[in-house]
């Protein structure tokens, strides 16, 4: 019999709007039949919708791991209430009548089985997968066309310069949306994100002063970014043979999206990871016009915080899943590995899951780095790159969290070296401290955020995560 | 020493960039810092990089080049500033002591932010979401305990008040310290609700803050320390030290926590306000407090001024100024019972006719009516039922006769005794024309009447034809028959047929009674539309009237089936749950009925038919 619990359908819905949906939908009892099929394997039903006819959800675990969901309402979101509604049933207790499939979900399983069956015997007879052929003459276009977007920018960037930021009025400011336009019809959509990020800096209403200096900042990052991406345009325009770059983060920056099989080409892919998430946090980014999800995670043979993303854009982000803080361990066959430096993405197709255990936790432990100065070290390595992630996570071993006459907070590693623990991102962290217990704060790993905060000439530290000997306490989500 | 210096070229390119790179030119504060960038240089050659570029940008050949040439030292610069951030303490420091709250931090993201946007943002719905997730102890999550303390100052009430009254209390002491720590006494609603939770859940110890507070915060935060002050013996002096404030809003707190004392010392000073200056500031804390010693002070000083007037000898300024007293007295003593009291107000019931009729004070008579109904003694009901019985002599031909008398004598007379004093009203509206007097007092009485016995009511029902969701919708409900048939002389029941009062008719109707049957059958044959009331009552009466199931089923089906009972948007409880009962038989019926029933009406039907179908299976 398949075994379901009600927190990994809470996992499989879209966001928490559809766990409440789907959970009213069965206990106002709206399912006015509920179903198996003779050997178990699908869960059927009939949902009182708004129309006439019921709704018919299911949910087939003809493939354990990868159970198929479907249902007859107009819903875009995947998987619809109804079929949340039906596992909540189940999960529940609720009774399940042994019955025939019906004629139409027949149907669709065997096209599926068909189509699996296809592709495996296409896997066996080992047809390989036709090598991607390139448009010689059409990717010569395109870094044409990017490199002509790459002018673009730097002209719009030298008249703004030249002019003062401190004058700029409302026409200047169209110009430069006007510009986020172009990026776009340019192929660089990376190019796209960072004019916006400049945009709103320099539309900013309140404290102006800060804004000038992010700006300057936003400038630096912007003409690093012109400058490395020609040099990597004309490269590539030299010799159109070149593989992208899998080594730094240019490509990404210039708006490529990597394939799965483009990284396990470049040698990115390891097998067998054991992956633990120590955080998560989701925020909206203005400048991509997106929301994103962000997991931290660390890879458990090599220590290794690794970051996953998803990005949702502001108009599917109703209808996607919305991503959740994950409490397991996953067991990931094939994990992908983007280029970067000390946090790089990840991406998996597939894991299987085990609860954490407190071993998990001395695991982890002992990963996190002990000299607070060989960290400091390897971070100032990564921020001094324009086009580094400016907000390097890493798992630090504190003996202490300790503080000064001023009230400011640091933790301290067994030199005596301290960090200073200042908030970074906008869902602040630090005012926790002081609610938690001895145990969570001495002798502790402590997952933290670096920022180089350039006015006052800063290097803090977000706690985002404490482990202890027991337990994960996430300070963020 | 050079992270300095580097700071400083921040400030000057920063300085650019606001004023644009055309007026680098030249620049002569640049120019002074170049030659230290320059003697930097001849060590590190990041510093030397730094110069070459600062030179460039003050060249007054750049032209158009400007820039480029300060985004180049700019980008350098951000650099190498980059690698001198400092993270470290500089003076001594100290382990960190915090006060624990013995809480988890397990919840996931999607839980946690959606109470956590509830609690930071503004708008409609947020109540519900915050109360639901209490209930499903969210708050026992760590992150949500600042969030939890912000509440008090959110701008809607509910929610502050939810979180004064239920989420802070509900982390018991341990929230104290937190709370303490960012109290201000000299702050407005926020700091007042916070000290509420700093009494309630610190007990003893914090006593004293709430004294401090009492003493020296705002007006609002004094006003509050004031009232928790209330309960302990220890602070009564005081409460009974601030009852004699110069400030009123301060006197009145400090009433209102010595109204929670059964001390002689409360006592005294809450007697003595209600009978000085501050009568207004005390009244409300007399009429809570449950002292006895006050409380029997008040129904002597009660009892004296009742008695006083006796004599008649009072002008009529004096009498004036006696009833004003009176009536606060009884204000003060209004529901609360003592064997004074009750000794006091038998007496004015014995002498009923002088204060309700020659001195006109209704409310001391009927607050004293009221009083002795409840006692349940006989003496008292004989003196209750002689007058009610003055006051139908008083009445009679007054406006107030069909009304308010008649609802003042219901409890008290005999059910044949109310019928003979105000039936008659009823038997000479047949009579008279309809623009008469009378029948304008008859129409009074039986609108009384049906207020009285027709009642609706909007309430929740379950709603069973669409899988038991809740809804909302009238219900009308009338007194169980033993009750009426207790209280009411029979004879009621013809008169109302003969007025044609359909609604009185059907809650008054008794088995066994014929002219009332066919009456209603008729009614429910005349106006059969589901839509308007009038067939729900018919249908009632009939039940109440104990017509055979044959006959009342009929009827039923002849009234779904009738061309006229069209347009019902949804059928009334009473009415649905009969047509419930219908026997499968009338299926086809009903059946046939169906598309004249639309709406919610017309799924009650379909479920009315499912029931049918499914007991005829059965």
């Amino acid at each position: 019999m398949i075994e379901i619990t009600e927190t990994w359908i809470d996992s499989l819905a879209p966001n928490s709007a559809a766990i409440k949906n789907g959970r009213d939908l069965n206990k106002k009892g709206k399912f006015t039949g509920l179903h198996r099929s003779e050997d178990g394997q699908v869960l059927f039903g009939e949902c009182q919708g708004s129309g006439k006819t019921p709704y018919m959800p299911s949910a087939d675990f003809v493939t354990p791991d990868k159970p198929v969901m479907r249902c007859s309402c107009p819903s875009r979101q995947f998987p619809c209430k109804h079929v949340l509604g039906l596992l909540y049933a189940y999960a529940e207790g609720k009774p399940f009548t042994a019955a025939q499939i019906p004629d139409d979900l027949a149907a669709k399983r065997e096209k599926a089985e068909k189509r699996e069956e296809k592709k495996a015997k296409e896997a066996a007879a080992g047809t390989p997968a036709k090598p991607k052929k390139t448009n010689k003459a059409a990717l010569k276009k395109k870094i044409l066309a990017q490199l002509e977007g790459l002018e673009l920018l730097e002209k719009l960037t030298h008249s703004l310069i030249r002019r003062g930021l401190g004058t700029l009025d409302a026409k200047e400011l169209k110009a430069v949306q006007e510009h986020v336009k172009q990026m776009g019809s340019h192929y660089l959509s990376g190019a796209q994100i960072q004019l916006r990020k400049l945009h709103l800096l320099l539309s900013a209403k309140e404290d102006r002063e800060d804004a000038y200096s992010r700006a300057a900042e936003q400038l630096a990052v912007i003409h690093a970014f012109i400058k490395k991406g020609r040099a990597h345009l004309d490269a590539r325009l030299e010799d159109p043979e070149l593989a992208p770059d899998h080594e730094s983060t240019i490509e990404e920056w210039l708006g490529h999206a990597w394939q799965l099989t483009e990284l396990k080409e470049a040698g990115l892919a390891g097998s067998d990871a054991e992956l633990i998430q120590l955080s998560f946090i989701s925020y909206d980014d203005v400048s991509r016009q997106e929301f994103v999800d962000c997991g931290y995670w660390m890879q458990m043979d090599t220590g290794e915080i690794h970051f996953t993303v998803q990005y949702r854009p502001y108009r599917a982000a109703k209808l996607m899943r919305e991503d959740d803080s994950f409490f397991e361990v996953a067991a990931v066959p094939e994990l992908y590995r983007y280029p970067g430096d000390l946090n790089r993405r990840v991406r998996y197709e597939s894991f299987a899951s085990r609860p954490l255990t407190e071993s998990d936790m001395g695991r982890i432990r002992r990963h996190a780095a002990a000299s607070f100065a060989e960290v400091v070290k390897k971070v100032k390595n990564q921020l001094k790159n324009p086009l580094g992630d400016p907000n390097p996570v890493v798992l630090l071993r504190a003996e202490n969290i300790v503080t000064d006459s001023n009230g400011r907070i640091f933790i301290a590693d067994a030199q005596g070296e301290t960090l200073e623990l200042r908030d970074v991102l906008a869902d602040g962290t630090v005012h926790l401290l002081k609610y938690l217990a001895e145990e969570h704060l001495r002798d502790v790993a402590l997952l933290g955020m670096f920022n180089h905060e350039m006015r006052s000439g800063r290097l803090v530290v977000q706690p985002l995560s404490i482990i202890n000997e027991r337990e994960l306490v996430r300070l963020l989500y | 020493m050079s992270q300095a210096l580097l700071m400083e070229l921040n400030e000057e390119i920063r300085r650019l960039y606001i004023a644009g790179s055309d007026l680098a030119a030249g620049d002569y504060r640049l120019k002074r810092l170049l030659p230290s960038f320059e003697q930097l240089g001849e060590r590190a050659p990041v510093f030397k990089k730094l110069g070459e570029g600062i030179a460039a940008l003050i060249d007054e050949g750049a032209g158009t080049d400007t820039a480029r040439r300060l985004q180049d030292v700019n980008l350098l610069l951000q650099s190498v500033l980059r690698t001198q951030g400092k993270g470290a303490a500089e003076g001594e420091t100290a382990p960190l002591r915090t006060q624990p709250v013995r809480l988890e931090a397990n919840l996931s993201y999607r839980k946690l932010s959606a109470v956590r946007t509830a609690l930071t943002t503004r708008g409609g719905g947020r109540h519900e979401v915050i109360v639901e997730a209490f209930r499903e102890g969210l708050f026992r999550d760590v992150r949500l305990v600042p969030l939890a303390i912000e509440a008090l100052n959110d701008p809607y009430v509910e929610i502050a008040e939810f979180a004064m009254n239920d989420i802070l209390p509900s982390y018991g002491p341990d929230i104290v310290p937190h709370l303490l720590e960012s109290f201000r006494p000299d702050g407005g609603k926020l700091e007042a609700r916070k000290l509420t939770v700093i009494a309630r859940n610190g007990g003893k110890d914090v006593l004293d803050v709430v004294h401090k507070a009492s003493v020296s915060g705002s007006d609002e935060v004094r006003t509050t320390a004031i009232r928790l002050l209330a309960g302990h013996p220890e602070y009564e002096q005081v409460l009974l030290d601030f009852s004699r404030d110069k400030k009123k809003s301060i006197r009145e707190a400090a009433f209102q926590a010595l109204a929670a004392s059964d001390r002689e010392s409360a006592a005294e000073r809450l007697y003595e306000a209600f009978t000085g200056k501050d009568r207004e500031a005390v009244s409300s804390s007399v009429m809570q407090s449950r002292s006895e010693l006050l409380n029997g002070w008040l129904v002597r000083d009660l009892s004296e001024l009742v008695a006083s007037v006796r004599e008649g000898t009072a002008s009529q300024e004096e009498m004036a100024n006696v009833w004003n007293e009176v009536r606060r007295y009884i204000w003060a003593l209004h529901q609360k019972t003592s064997p004074e009291l009750g000794r006091l107000y038998m007496d004015v019931m014995r002498n009923y006719k002088l204060y309700m009729y020659k001195l006109g004070w209704a409310f001391l008579a009927n607050e004293a009516m009221a009083y002795i109904q409840h006692e349940h003694s006989e003496e008292g009901r004989q003196l209750v039922r002689a007058a009610v019985e003055l006051d139908l002599k008083k009445h009679a031909q007054t406006a107030s006769f069909a009304r308010d008398l008649f609802k003042k004598a219901l409890p008290v007379l005999p059910p044949e005794r109310l019928f003979e004093a105000f039936g008659t009203i009823l038997e000479e509206r047949a009579k008279a024309s309809s623009l008469s007097r009378s029948a304008n007092e008859a129409k009074q009485l039986m609108d009384t009447i049906e207020d009285m016995v027709v009642i609706r009511r909007y309430r929740e029902i379950e709603q069973i034809w669409s899988y038991g969701e809740t809804g909302y919708t009238y219900h009308v409900e009338m007194p169980p028959q033993e009750e009426l048939a207790g209280k009411w002389d029979p004879r009621w029941l013809d008169h109302f047929i003969a007025l044609d009062r359909m609604a009185l008719v059907s809650a008054f109707a008794r088995p066994g009674h014929a002219e009332a049957a066919s009456y209603l059958l008729d009614k429910l044959k005349r106006s059969p539309e589901f839509r308007n009331r009038f067939a729900n009552l018919a249908v009632m009466g009939l039940v109440r009237a104990g017509v055979s199931g044959e006959e009342l089923h009929e009827a039923l089906v002849r009234a779904v089936e009738d061309e006229r009972n069209t347009e019902c948007r949804e059928i009334e409880p009473f009415l649905f749950d009969q047509l419930c009962r219908l026997p499968a038989s009338y299926a086809d019926r009903s059946r046939a009925a169906l598309p004249k029933f639309g709406s919610v009406s017309g799924e009650q039907l379909e479920y009315v038919l499912k029931t049918m179908e499914s007991s005829n299976r059965s």
